[in-house]
């Protein structure tokens, strides 16, 4: 018998991945990506978000 | 080849935007349509989203938008995410932007940006 997957378990991290937290303020002061981010928040300005 | 994932506020609260590239170790400098040419897309690209269920495993509730920074690259991740459509959406609800309209994703659609968020 197939068992589905229990879509409230927490999704897992592939194998050989982990968090290393001081990755989330290392690169604070450096504007990676603006123009990304520009383009992002003119595309939710003009289109918005999704109806779901 | 460092690579570099960064997950930013956008002006919407929640929404965040997914953007990476290549580091260059020895002058900082980051790029987002360099093509380091390693035959390994698929793999960076399962890297990507490795990166995008530890984010929204730390920040419940948040939505995430991407885009290619060239059209190839938009192209790319157009790829990757139908090769595990069935995967990603027992757990997420993947939109895509195409004129200038979001809908459910769909394969062999092309898209300008993707929209994705946990499903409750």
């Amino acid at each position: 018998m197939k068992t589905e997957k229990n879509t409230l378990e927490k999704p897992k991290l592939p194998k050989g991945f982990k968090v290393d937290p001081s990755l989330n303020v290392r690169y604070d002061d450096q504007p990676f990506f603006k123009d990304k981010l520009d383009r992002a928040n003119y595309i939710l300005k003009k289109v918005g978000l999704p109806k779901k | 080849m460092r690579k570099i994932v960064r997950y930013s506020k956008t002006n919407l609260r929640g929404l965040y935007n997914l953007g990476f590239g290549d580091k260059d170790d020895e002058t900082g400098f980051i790029s987002d349509t360099v093509i380091t040419n390693n035959h390994d897309s698929q793999k960076v690209l399962a890297t990507v989203a490795a990166t995008l269920y530890a984010f929204i495993e730390t920040h419940p509730g948040a939505e995430v938008i991407a885009m290619g920074s060239t059209e190839v690259r938009t192209r790319l991740y157009r790829i990757g995410i139908s090769k595990n459509l069935e995967d990603i959406e027992l757990d997420f609800e993947i939109f895509g932007l195409k004129n200038e309209m979001w809908e459910t994703f769909r394969k062999n659609v092309r898209y300008t940006a993707y929209l994705v968020c946990k499903k409750p």
